[in-house]
């Protein structure tokens, strides 16, 4: 007695092997690539940025807002129109300026030898208090 | 023969379908939260700050170094020519950034900034990272 009809049911059989002998492989390292390149190229920090524009103008202005002069030595002590100034006391000593009729612009005068963190976190201070108008400049 | 082939067979149920998935996982993440930008020509660890302003993206950045040395982009520089090359670099008036490092000397910052108004570029933004406590 012959089987029933083998050669369809073999038809059958290699359509299926054929269909899985579609490789993921080339897929998988292409898509390793592609993470490897993201990992290495792509950074997730997320910075901030500080406003550093120039002034408006550059001209010592003669009815500009008058300027109060806080100086930071290299030892980190500050002092605010020469005269010395705890750490502690700056913010209420800038939350006082702004109850001014103008309110002054603050100028940070970082000595030599005071590193970039120093002086930026002065001018967070400063600008925490309410000073909308702080600039830097260079020291000697 | 009978015995080899079945042992080839064996090893395919080890399936790679997770680890694919994964993998696509991660990729997307890093897609999407990584921003491609460009190598730094050194290392340089902007100073933490309170500031909530984002930095967004800007055709010109200004590296500084710990000891001082400059570069635009992978250009390494000075501050003679700093001014120059940054407004060559800068095609729109966009902001140029400035990235600087936190144990940089704070003047040489600043120098670096005058030099940038003197090339008469005026929005500059300095680069800063939120607080590790914060």
């Amino acid at each position: 007695m012959p089987p029933p009809s083998p050669p369809q049911r073999l038809t059958l059989e290699r359509r299926r092997s054929a269909r899985a002998r579609i490789s993921l492989t080339p897929l998988i390292d292409v898509v390793f690539i592609l993470l490897v390149f993201f990992m290495l190229a792509s950074n997730l920090a997320e910075h901030r940025a500080i406003r550093l524009d120039a002034p408006a103008t550059a001209s010592p202005e003669a009815e500009g807002p008058p300027a109060v002069l806080l100086r930071i030595a290299a030892d980190g002590a500050l002092d605010l129109n020469g005269e010395p100034i705890a750490e502690g006391g700056l913010g209420e000593a800038m939350a006082r300026l702004t109850r001014h009729e103008r309110e002054p612009v603050v100028v940070i005068h970082p000595g030599a030898g005071v590193d970039l963190q120093r002086a930026v976190s002065v001018l967070d201070r400063v600008e925490a208090a309410g000073i909308a108008n702080a600039r830097l400049m260079r020291g000697e | 023969m009978m015995k080899l082939q079945r042992r080839h067979k064996e090893r395919s149920p080890v399936s790679l379908t997770p680890l694919i998935d994964m993998v696509f996982v991660v990729l997307i993440f890093f897609m999407l939260a990584g921003r491609v930008s460009a190598p730094m020509p050194f290392e340089a660890k902007p100073p933490e700050s309170d500031q909530e302003r984002r930095a967004r993206n800007s055709a010109a950045t200004v590296y500084v170094a710990v000891e001082g040395r400059l570069a635009v982009g992978q250009t390494k520089t000075t501050l003679g020519k700093l001014g120059g090359l940054v407004r060559d670099r800068r095609g729109d008036d966009g902001p140029v950034r400035v990235r600087a490092d936190e144990d940089a000397a704070a003047n040489r910052v600043i120098a670096v900034l005058a030099a940038l108004r003197n090339a008469d570029i005026r929005q500059v933004r300095l680069l800063t990272k939120p607080a590790e406590n914060s």
